[in-house]
């Protein structure tokens, strides 16, 4: 069979539709919210909640590009403004700008700007140099990757203070932007951070998206294109004020039933709010929960995070105590991410869930969805 | 060697390991997978938020049956569209007492309703699909909006390779000589 058959294009193209910015973005959430469920492998240190945004900027970030090349800074600028993350706005308006170029193996990545808030660090940069991304099976190029190493002005690396890590990126035919944001508690001093990158490219499995299973025939799969990444060493140095923001660990607490739910920590800076709540079970084991989901399109949120009447959205969730065993007295501890920040910390902060679901061991089968509780569970804490 | 579909998803995993999804990695597969699912279930509903709702349900589903998954069924995204078709023929039996729809066939077509975003080519070709029968426009939808091979598209709809084979190639030539 092939795909070059007028008829063949002319359906291809008809069936080639995408989903509505607002649907989009409904979609990552519910389905960050799904994937956020007691499952039966803890989730990794890194969590991967947040790489279901990057399709929704680069869907974006494409529209906005058709018939247009643009520089990178500019590039930059449409990939924020499209991402529909306001908190990632903010960073990238606020970052330092640092203008600072490597080139390696005849790649240049150059460090546009930084930013460090009390939440998150956000590196935006741009490639180029590299050869045309190839094509996935599916007809569309393949995102680009990287690796990087980031070290604090306290001399530690990402791995050992961000729970979660995520990067959203745009690719022209002749450069690429990209926005790379480590999540956790940043150390809060101003200093000097290095970022090292060790390579860069496009399709690091040399593998045809979508089309090939054990046994397929089709000629990509037997012969996929090859790795496209690039390793050498692209490495930075630059200084960053003080991570604004405010961190307050107020361990109030809620009792419904049997379970607990207690506030432990409060992050909030102008991109983001982190909340990190523990959940105890009276007379059990805890060893993964979250916000129970209702079935059906625009079913209720079962998770509420508010101030003073404003509701802030959350979209990703981080386990943040794998290990049962090493537990503190509150319990199984999440951190909740939301979307916006707040400039101001003052004001009365309310974390609601009107459901639970959690289980008691690791080990429990995925297809009960765990133990399910009805609340509501309602954290109240003042910030003066 | 050639890479498959999962090892790539789950990061080369252990040959024991391969045929098994992890959860914690969900995110990837949905990242991966969605806009196929989506496309798939564009094409059999009324509009964007019922693909959507639809879509959603099809991860939903996924993720709570992540152990049943095997490879030799075909691999993820045939498994992921298998899941987008039960759950759309599902939804089609919900709506039926307040759909006008001589059947689930007949959904295809309205999609060309919508003609907002689409070519005037579109639109005809899209009425076109939704008058061939049942078995042709599943196999050219799972082939054309999901992006399967006739051999996946086999595992989903339970028919051998070459009898999906033959069907692409009838809806083809029924769609060539109609339009």
């Amino acid at each position: 069979m092939t795909t070059t058959d007028t008829i063949e294009t002319r359906l291809l193209q008809a069936l080639s539709v995408e989903p509505s910015a607002d649907g989009l973005r409904w979609l990552d959430q519910r389905i960050a919210q799904v994937a956020a469920r007691p499952v039966a492998i803890p989730r990794r240190g890194l969590s991967t909640l947040r790489l279901f945004l990057r399709p929704l900027a680069l869907l974006a970030a494409f529209i906005l590009l058709t018939g247009a090349v643009a520089g990178g800074l500019g590039l930059l600028d449409q990939l924020f403004e499209s991402s529909g993350m306001p908190g990632w706005r903010v960073a990238w308006d606020r970052a330092e700008r640092l203008d600072l170029a490597q080139t390696d193996t005849g790649i240049t990545i150059t460090l546009e700007r930084a930013y460090a808030d009390l939440n998150q660090v956000l590196v935006g940069f741009t490639v180029e140099g590299l050869e045309a991304a190839p094509v996935s099976g599916h007809g569309e190029p393949y995102p680009i990757e990287w690796t990087a190493d980031l070290r604090d002005p306290a001399g530690r690396l990402a791995q050992e203070w961000a729970t979660s890590g995520t990067g959203t990126a745009i690719t022209d035919p002749n450069l690429s932007a990209v926005g790379n944001f480590w999540e956790g508690a940043v150390t809060p001093v101003a200093g000097t951070w290095v970022l090292t990158f060790t390579s860069v490219g496009f399709n690091a499995g040399g593998f045809v998206s979508g089309e090939c299973t054990v046994g397929a025939t089709d000629p990509a799969c037997v012969s996929p294109p090859p790795s496209a990444m690039v390793d050498g060493t692209w490495r930075f140095e630059f200084e960053l004020p003080a991570p604004a923001g405010t961190v307050v660990t107020p361990n109030v607490s809620v009792t419904q039933g049997q379970a607990t739910l207690t506030l432990t920590q409060l992050r909030i800076t102008p991109t983001m709010i982190t909340a990190g709540i523990a959940l105890r079970v009276a007379g059990g084991t805890v060893a993964d929960w979250g916000p129970a989901i209702g079935l059906g399109p625009w079913a209720p949120q079962t998770i509420s995070i508010r101030r003073d009447g404003t509701e802030y959205a959350t979209n990703s969730s981080t386990h943040v105590t794998q290990d049962p065993d090493a537990q503190g007295p509150y319990g199984d501890v999440n951190e909740f991410m939301t979307i916006a920040g707040a400039d101001v910390a003052t004001g009365t902060w309310e974390f609601e869930f009107s459901e639970l679901r959690y289980r008691a061991s690791i080990y429990d089968p995925i297809e009960g969805e765990g133990i399910h509780l009805v609340g509501p569970w309602t954290l109240t804490v003042a910030v003066p | 060697m050639r890479a498959t579909l999962v090892e790539k998803e789950l990061g080369s995993p252990a040959q024991s390991e391969a045929e098994r999804l992890n959860p914690s990695e969900f995110g990837l597969l949905y990242e991966r997978h969605r806009l196929s699912v989506y496309r798939y279930l564009r094409a059999r509903t009324h509009s964007d938020a019922d693909a959507l709702d639809l879509t959603a349900e099809t991860f939903e589903r996924a993720f709570t049956g992540l152990h049943r998954f095997r490879l030799r069924d075909g691999g993820v995204q045939a498994w992921l569209l298998r899941i987008a078709r039960n759950a759309a023929i599902d939804a089609h039996r919900r709506h039926r007492p307040t759909v006008d729809l001589a059947g689930a066939d007949a959904q295809l077509g309205r999609v060309a309703v919508e003609a907002d975003r689409r070519d005037q080519a579109s639109v005809e070709i899209l009425d076109l699909v939704g008058r061939l029968p049942s078995d042709q426009q599943d196999a050219l939808l799972l082939r054309y909006a999901g992006g399967l091979t006739a051999r996946e598209i086999g595992f989903v709809i339970g028919k051998r390779e070459d009898a999906v084979q033959k069907q692409i190639e009838r809806g083809l030539a029924a769609l060539r000589e109609a339009f």
